[in-house]
């Protein structure tokens, strides 16, 4: 059977590597001698993350127990311990006292930090040298670090974190140097951070702005890593602190701790890695804790938990489970409050998009609303505009008119005022004016009146001797009607009754008086008719004449022959002129 | 879970071995089988397994029908079945874990892994080579300079036998 073995095809690669993973370290150990590809295989570390994965699924909790003293640097006068490492397994295995002579170089190491997927982390110091390495129990191989080029200060504080860059799989360690705590201000030196990266097999050194802090930092109960970062207490003269410091970002960070009710007693403060959680605690009264669990690493989100620890065994398997217990539930709890918060972000964040909304809606509406008024005001304005136009054209017209009545009133205003600067020397020239018009009117209306009543005497006489007589009195009487006329209608020359009355009242008087100087009037109806008829002819007549004499001086006053009373100066003296 | 046996009753589907045998199962047994579960969503009863010869394929069917009807009831019955089932050689063993793995039965698949593993772990490297039908590729030397590296690994005695 054995020959025809391996005649058939060897078995898949893929294959293997789903089988290989579930076998533990010492096999795998062993097996790398089966074939070259197997070494291969088991040696990458995609196969090393794909174990680590499924031990860590079903591994055996195991205690690494490391003594410190008989440490040759620090205790030199006790003997040294020859079995410095104890490894107990929870399973039913007796305990393992460790003398590997592989890690002979490192009896008496100082410091011994653990464990981060199995791998250890070593230091030893050496009249002030350090040494550092990594030790993987399981493969029983421990590799040195480069010794790092930068020179040891004295009077210093060195802490050492181990822990793992989640983002390239790559195992980092830290390297923190301060200087002693002390009250000394300033420092000697600021605190640097030094990292090693296992992938690139080199330290780079940090000088963290916030380096300071590093000053109070103390270290945690354990390896205090999880999930990529190293955490450590930090004590503040003013408050407590937990330092995290990233191996993805190397980034310094601090998160403030919780306002406890009772002041903290910095020194009785511990910090511990709590199953997936890390954890604060403070034994301040004897059997009773405080803890404080980070939900979320790096968010300072903490729970209390009261634990009085009933039995002096301290049953730390039952407070464990009852601390896991509610460190779950609370996670689940605050996860869930988690995506409630993330959901109700969003639901602010759309309210506070629609608010602004509308306010850009009521700006919008504010602002249409100012244009329409302004568009009113506008308009309106506008209206004023042709209202002010026409006014103006209103005004204008009316100045026009003023102006036109400002210069005739300059004219009449002239005249007046040269009227009164002439004084009474013109006056005296003015009667003598109005004199000589009188006159002329006068002989005007006796010529006229003469002339009129000529046929009338004529019809009468019957020698010329006799004519003379009515004809000198219609002279005289018609003269004086002249004169008279020109006082009576004065400048009001249209007034036809007037002109007509005073004609009429001449004309009746001397009629009447004729009529005086004929026969008695007998009481008997004859000599009544003959006087009427008398009385009616005689007014007749002189009516005639003296209209003939009015209508004669009207038409010498119209044609300007004559001045009425009173002579008009400007017609006058623009004549003159 | 019974109702929907009895509605699934009748939707059969056909499996063709590698060596061109044809069996018929329920839909329900088969879909226990990613790859068979996508090729009958994609509406096929006849699925062609050219990875999988009847010998494996008889067992793998087996091994379907019991998982199919577990109940709480049959699971001590399971478990007998089970281990029954993987106690055959490792030639055996390798032609169900690779048809196990094109089938995609995740469930027969980490039984099988799980039991070659536990199979194998106290074996020496010799042995296992023959087991998994590997020739040695290293130098004497070369093999000698690992063993020493690896010294704490190859202390004790270990099982030589190939079953």
């Amino acid at each position: 059977m054995a020959t025809s073995d391996n005649d058939r095809r060897p078995f898949p690669e893929d294959l293997a590597m789903k089988i290989l993973p579930r076998l533990p370290v010492e096999s795998l150990l062993r097996f790398k001698c089966v074939s070259k590809k197997w070494y291969e295989v088991i040696k990458s570390p995609d196969f090393m993350r794909k174990h680590l994965n499924w031990s860590s699924k079903k591994k055996i909790p195991k205690i690494l127990i490391y003594d410190h003293a008989g440490c040759p640097e620090i205790d030199a006068h006790i003997p040294p311990n020859p079995n410095p490492i104890t490894l107990i397994s929870v399973s039913d295995a007796p305990a393992v006292v460790l003398v590997p002579d592989y890690l002979q170089e490192f009896r008496g190491m100082t410091f011994l930090l653990g464990s981060i997927d199995g791998l250890f982390l070593l230091e030893r110091e050496i009249y002030g040298s350090i040494f550092l390495a990594l030790w993987n129990p399981a493969t029983r191989e421990a590799r040195s670090l480069l010794s790092p080029n930068f020179e040891l200060q004295k009077e210093i504080s060195n802490d050492f974190g181990f822990g793992l860059d989640t983002m390239t799989n790559d195992y980092k360690v830290v390297w923190f140097q301060s200087p002693y705590f002390s009250s000394e201000e300033p420092p000697p030196f600021q605190p640097t951070v030094s990292v090693y990266s296992c992938s690139r097999d080199s330290w780079s050194i940090l000088q963290p702005e916030n380096g300071e802090i590093l000053r109070y930092r103390r270290e945690a109960l354990g390896t205090a890593y999880l999930n990529g970062a190293y955490y450590m207490l930090a004590f503040r003269t003013t408050h407590h602190s937990i330092l995290s410091f990233d191996f993805g970002s190397e980034v310094l960070a601090e998160i403030r701790l919780p306002d406890d009710p009772r002041p903290f007693y910095g020194w009785e403060l511990e910090l511990t890695l709590l199953d997936d959680s890390i954890a604060i605690f403070t034994n301040i009264e004897k059997f009773y804790y405080t803890m404080w669990v980070m939900i979320q690493p790096g968010a300072a989100s903490f729970r209390s938990i009261n634990c009085s620890n009933s039995s002096e065994n301290g049953e730390t398997g039952s407070l464990k489970d009852a601390l896991t217990g509610m460190v779950d539930e609370r996670v689940e709890e605050l996860l869930n409050r988690e995506e409630n918060r993330v959901l109700l972000d969003g639901l602010e964040k759309a309210t506070q998009r629609v608010e602004i909304a509308k306010k850009q809606l009521a700006e919008i509406q504010r602002q249409e609303l100012e244009a329409k008024l302004l568009k009113d005001y506008i308009t309106q304005l506008e209206t004023r505009t042709s209202e002010i136009a026409e006014c103006q054209k209103d005004i204008l017209e009316a100045r026009a008119m003023i102006e036109e009545a400002e210069r005739s009133l300059s004219v009449v205003g002239d005249t007046r005022r040269r009227d009164a600067s002439r004084g009474t020397d013109r006056d005296v020239v003015n009667r003598d004016e109005e004199r000589v018009e009188s006159i002329k009117a006068a002989s005007l209306s006796a010529i006229v009146g003469t002339l009129a009543g000529l046929p009338i005497s004529l019809s009468r006489i019957t020698s010329n001797s006799e004519l003379i007589l009515p004809l000198s009195i219609t002279f005289i009487s018609c003269a004086l009607f002249g004169v008279t006329f020109r006082y009576a209608v004065r400048r009001d020359l249209d007034n036809f009754q007037l002109k007509s009355g005073t004609s009429a009242a001449f004309g009746v008087v001397k009629g009447l008086a004729t009529l005086g100087d004929g026969p008695q009037l007998e009481l008997d109806a004859a000599s009544f008719w003959s006087h009427a008829l008398d009385a009616a002819v005689y007014v007749s007549e002189n009516l005639l004449i003296f209209l003939f004499a009015g209508v004669g001086l009207d038409l010498c006053f119209k044609l300007r022959i004559l001045s009425p009373f009173p002579i008009d100066r400007s017609i006058s003296e623009t004549d003159k002129i | 879970m019974a109702s929907t046996t009895e509605t699934k009753q009748k939707k059969m589907l056909i499996l063709k071995s590698a060596d061109n045998d044809e069996f018929e199962i329920e839909e329900s047994v088969g879909v226990q089988s990613e790859t068979i579960k996508n090729l009958v969503e994609d509406g096929f009863t006849f699925v062609p397994l050219p990875n999988v010869y009847t010998k494996a394929l008889i067992k793998i069917i087996d091994y379907l029908k019991k998982h199919a009807n577990k109940t709480d009831s049959n699971d001590e019955e399971i478990k007998t079945f089970d281990k029954d089932f993987v106690n055959t050689t490792f030639d055996d063993l390798f032609e169900l874990v690779s048809a196990a793995n094109y089938l995609h039965i995740s469930c027969l698949m980490n039984m099988l892994c799980q039991t070659i593993a536990d199979r194998i772990k106290d074996k020496s490297p010799e042995a296992v080579r023959k087991i998994f039908h590997i020739n040695c590729d290293y130098t004497p030397e070369e093999e000698a300079k690992i063993r020493k590296a690896n010294a704490q690994a190859f202390e004790g005695q270990f099982d030589e036998s190939l079953d």
